[in-house]
């Protein structure tokens, strides 16, 4: 529910760094000051919040977790389809989502029609969006195996120098 | 994880600051 608030501080952080001026962590408490945008975010938190509890149970009701519930030990274990499945379902909440924060903290534009607005901007930047989401994809994959690989790896080299 | 975690999503929700200029500022300039 806070997402929103988050997301215009961080905004808040970069604007600073453009400008010549050095970011402080008092720039996330920025949204929560003017009286109209904090009603205006918290109720886009709100929707986010429903918004996600249902692709969650969405999510759910099409691939049904395993009994169990146990972490992958592999990447053979990764459920690879109920991850499609939740990725598929939240990226229409991702578009309602991306710009609207920015849109509501800044210009104090309703919940309805920043996300409205936000799903027009990404649908007119269709092709930048698509090699921003695999970039940053990419990115997150990568950089996540390399650390389960080295972290695999350390773990492994200390039990076989105890042994 | 957490901390890495931490760092890619902040470097992908950074990166809307630039985007949101280039969709309603940098375009909002140039509309006569």
């Amino acid at each position: 529910m806070l997402a929103p608030f988050a997301s215009v501080g961080l905004l808040g952080a970069c604007r600073d760094v453009a400008d010549g001026r050095m970011p402080t962590p008092l720039a996330f408490a920025q949204p929560f000051r003017p009286a109209t945008a904090r009603t205006l975010l918290l109720r886009l938190g709100i929707v986010n919040a429903i918004l996600l509890l249902l692709v969650a149970t969405l999510a759910m009701l099409l691939v049904p977790e395993p009994p169990g519930g146990e972490a992958p030990q592999s990447l053979q274990e990764v459920p690879l389809q109920s991850l499609l499945v939740q990725l598929l379902l939240y990226l229409p909440v991702m578009a309602l989502m991306w710009f609207a924060p920015a849109l509501t903290g800044w210009h104090g534009i309703a919940p309805a029609k920043s996300m409205f607005g936000s799903v027009v901007a990404c649908w007119r930047n269709m092709g930048p969006m698509l090699v921003f989401g695999v970039a940053a994809g990419a990115l997150t994959l990568g950089v996540s195996v390399a650390a389960v690989m080295l972290l695999t790896s350390l773990i492994t080299s200390r039990e076989s120098c105890r042994s | 994880m957490a901390p890495l975690a931490l760092v890619l999503m902040t470097i992908v929700q950074a990166s809307l600051y630039p985007m949101y200029r280039a969709v309603f500022v940098d375009t909002a300039r140039e509309v006569p």
